[in-house]
């Protein structure tokens, strides 16, 4: 035996895992070796002191469960997955998805296509260039668009009437929709309140709501003084402070629904209960008490009667856009998981913007196995992408992960003949950091190039956002 | 109970008893992952508490039940690489590369204790060694300091170690000698430095 290896056995006795076999022989080495003496003193010492060391750190890590189980809020029941011997799909897993795919992209097409925009004349105004300037003393907000009519009334009283696109609201004022008319008030603090149909609110202050019965999507924007945005969900008795945020509620007798989609809302329930509700997630407050909390499986879904409004207000509209995107990273989602890969490149380029949408999306990022999915669709985009699509491979560029970086640069290598120096291999093997030069080349070079390739959007390439993000503070 | 068989309750909302005994189960390892990735304690239980909470909302995907343990730890590291990316970790890179004292667990607040008195000033002293020991353990080579801050998180055998880290048992073995030779070595290094400054003052 030699040193090394008694080392080795050194350690195993320390940690109980000597094998019997070879006690006697790392005894008759120590008889006979004062170095390795010295190295079982050595080792027992680190050991203990390792051991004092990592208490605190078992501790705290006991502690983090603790911290786990009081935020986490067990799901209902799931159907189990299917044995792994079933190998026929059923109808619905073969069919039912990829339908339900198509149907988000006619849903897509019908919001942008803007059907309903011929069939009815809004009642308010269409657009924010139509609002004009506020002239009631003390105004909390005014009415921004509007589908339909849209009644304020004093408080306290019973005398409704008609508010004019523009028109102010003053503190205290109440506000209601009737059917099927959606409208939004800009605050005088710059947030945004949606009121759906059916809707009765109060606004009550600057950055207070409240919510008589109905739905009100709150566009929270951020004050620097932190003042809190709030809004009291009146018939649950539920009190909700936006922490820079975006979210809905809709409001039944005794019954109260929250969904975040941006940011996170304290909630407080009559009192009795409170809790922090973060983007994607929803929580049912009834009879004072919190009833379900929850991950909410498809957020523009859940808050899609927003579309009608936000399409008002133009295709240049970040909030639309970004709802937009998030509708094709579902397609995308989807294709990646309900169709075989084989039929998602049957699809052709049409394709390319559903799959980078969902590459670029959080869609992708969520569990270990959304990494292979994510892979597949950046390879598939790379196989099926012509020429306009070009700018969205040059975005991919900047993704945090390599095998993305390869896939793009071997279709950007293929489409334009260009590497500009780097290999696609070098791409996926070398840091993002590393890569930051060539993406701006890339970025440089489109722009002298691009009117080479008719068909590709010159818009759709985000060189500042991406480039600025992917560049290190010191170089920026 | 296996975690297939905890994860196959949880699922079927049979009881929360379920999900507690995973997170209870799993968490020493997960804050163990993620403090060898990050190297700040601190960070590494926030980041920790999110993979968890991660792991749980997402359990319906996770397609083999037995498999919850590595997919939880995969959830782990990419939580961790996402947020090293974010946050730029490049003065922790530094201080580590040039032996720095602001790497690592100086935010083990646990290891602070009161100096009053003679006494205290020797615990004073012990609870400064641990700190230079937990900065040293944040030093290591990475595979070395995977398995220790793994085999010191938690109870656990060397084979289960072997699983965790897709190696053999002989090299866990291997790896925990390697880095507590490399920690002596460096730790008499520092006792040898400390006398040589007590001499120079007395």
């Amino acid at each position: 035996m030699n040193c090394e290896q008694a080392n080795n056995l050194i350690g195993a006795r320390i940690d109980g895992e000597i094998d019997n076999g070879h006690v006697a022989a790392l005894d008759a080495h120590l008889a006979e070796c004062a170095a390795c003496r010295g190295v079982v003193e050595a080792m027992t010492a680190v050991d203990a002191d390792l051991t004092r060391a990592f208490a605190p750190r078992r501790a705290a890590a006991a502690a983090v469960a603790d911290r786990v189980l009081s935020q986490f809020v067990v799901p209902p029941a799931v159907p189990l997955p299917a044995p792994a011997t079933t190998v026929h799909r059923s109808w619905w897993a073969s069919w039912g998805k990829p339908l339900a795919a198509a149907a988000a992209g006619f849903g897509l097409a019908v919001l942008l296509m803007r059907p309903w925009n011929d069939t009815h004349t809004p009642i308010a105004g269409t657009g924010p260039s139509s609002v004009p300037a506020i002239t009631v003393a003390n105004p909390v907000g005014q009415l921004s668009l509007a589908t339909g009519a849209v009644y304020i009334c004093p408080p306290n009283s019973d005398n409704w009437r008609p508010l004019e696109s523009g028109g102010a609201v003053q503190a205290g004022m109440q506000v209601r929709t009737g059917p099927k008319v959606r409208c939004e008030f800009k605050l005088s603090d710059g947030s945004e309140v949606r009121l759906n149909a059916d809707t009765r609110v109060t606004l009550a202050a600057a950055r207070r709501v409240e919510v008589a019965s109905g739905q009100v999507f709150s566009s929270v924007h951020k004050q620097t003084d932190g003042a809190p945005f709030v809004v009291h969900a009146a018939p649950a008795e539920t009190t909700l402070t936006a922490l820079g945020t975006a979210f809905d509620v809709t409001c039944a007798p005794g019954k109260a629904t929250l969904t975040v989609v941006e940011g996170s809302v304290k909630v407080d329930a009559a009192g009795k209960q409170n809790d922090v509700v973060r983007g994607g997630e929803a929580l049912t407050v009834a009879d004072g008490h919190f009833a379900d909390k929850r991950q909410v499986e498809n957020l523009m879904r859940a808050t899609q009667w927003v579309d009608e409004i936000l399409v008002m207000k133009g295709r240049d509209n970040p909030e639309l856009a970004r709802r937009i995107d998030d509708i094709f990273a579902q397609l995308g989602h989807e294709k990646m998981w309900y169709m075989q890969a084989q039929e998602v490149r049957r699809l052709g380029d049409h394709c390319v913007i559903p799959l980078t949408r969902y590459i670029e999306s959080d869609r992708s990022k969520r569990t270990p196995d959304d990494e292979i999915k994510r892979r597949e669709a950046a390879r598939i985009v790379a196989d099926v992408a012509t020429t306009w699509a070009i700018p969205e491979l040059i975005n991919l560029l900047s993704d945090n992960d390599g095998e993305v970086r390869y896939a793009a640069a071997k279709a950007l290598q293929r489409l334009t003949g260009q590497s500009l120096g780097r290999r696609p291999e070098e791409w996926r093997d070398q840091s993002l950091m590393s890569c930051n030069n060539t993406i701006a080349q890339w970025h440089a070079w489109w722009e002298q190039n691009k009117s080479h390739f008719p068909g590709a959007d010159p818009d759709s390439v985000k060189p500042v956002e991406l480039f600025k993000a992917a560049v290190p503070k010191d170089k920026a | 109970m296996t975690d297939g068989q905890l994860v196959r309750q949880a699922l079927a909302g049979a009881t929360p008893a379920a999900y507690e005994t995973l997170v209870r189960r799993w968490a020493p390892r997960v804050v163990g992952v993620c403090h060898a990735r990050v190297g700040r304690a601190a960070a590494a239980e926030d980041l920790a508490q999110e993979a968890l909470l991660r792991g749980l909302r997402a359990l319906a995907t996770l397609s083999d039940p037995e498999k919850f343990g590595p997919w939880l730890c995969g959830i782990a590291s990419r939580t961790c690489l996402d947020w090293l990316k974010k946050s730029e970790r490049t003065e922790v890179s530094l201080s580590r590369l040039t032996g720095g004292s602001g790497s690592g667990s100086g935010d083990d607040g646990e290891l602070h204790v009161a100096a009053r008195g003679a006494d205290a000033a020797e615990r004073a002293e012990q609870a400064d060694d641990l700190r230079h020991l937990m900065a040293e353990v944040d030093r290591l080579p990475e595979p070395q300091r995977e398995a220790l801050m793994l085999y010191y998180y938690e109870d656990c055998t060397y084979q289960d170690l072997a699983q965790r880290l897709g190696v053999s048992a002989a090299t866990v073995n291997a790896r925990l000698t390697q880095a507590r030779m490399a920690l002596r070595e460096r730790l008499v290094d520092r006792q040898d430095g400390q006398d040589k400054d007590k001499r120079v003052r007395t």
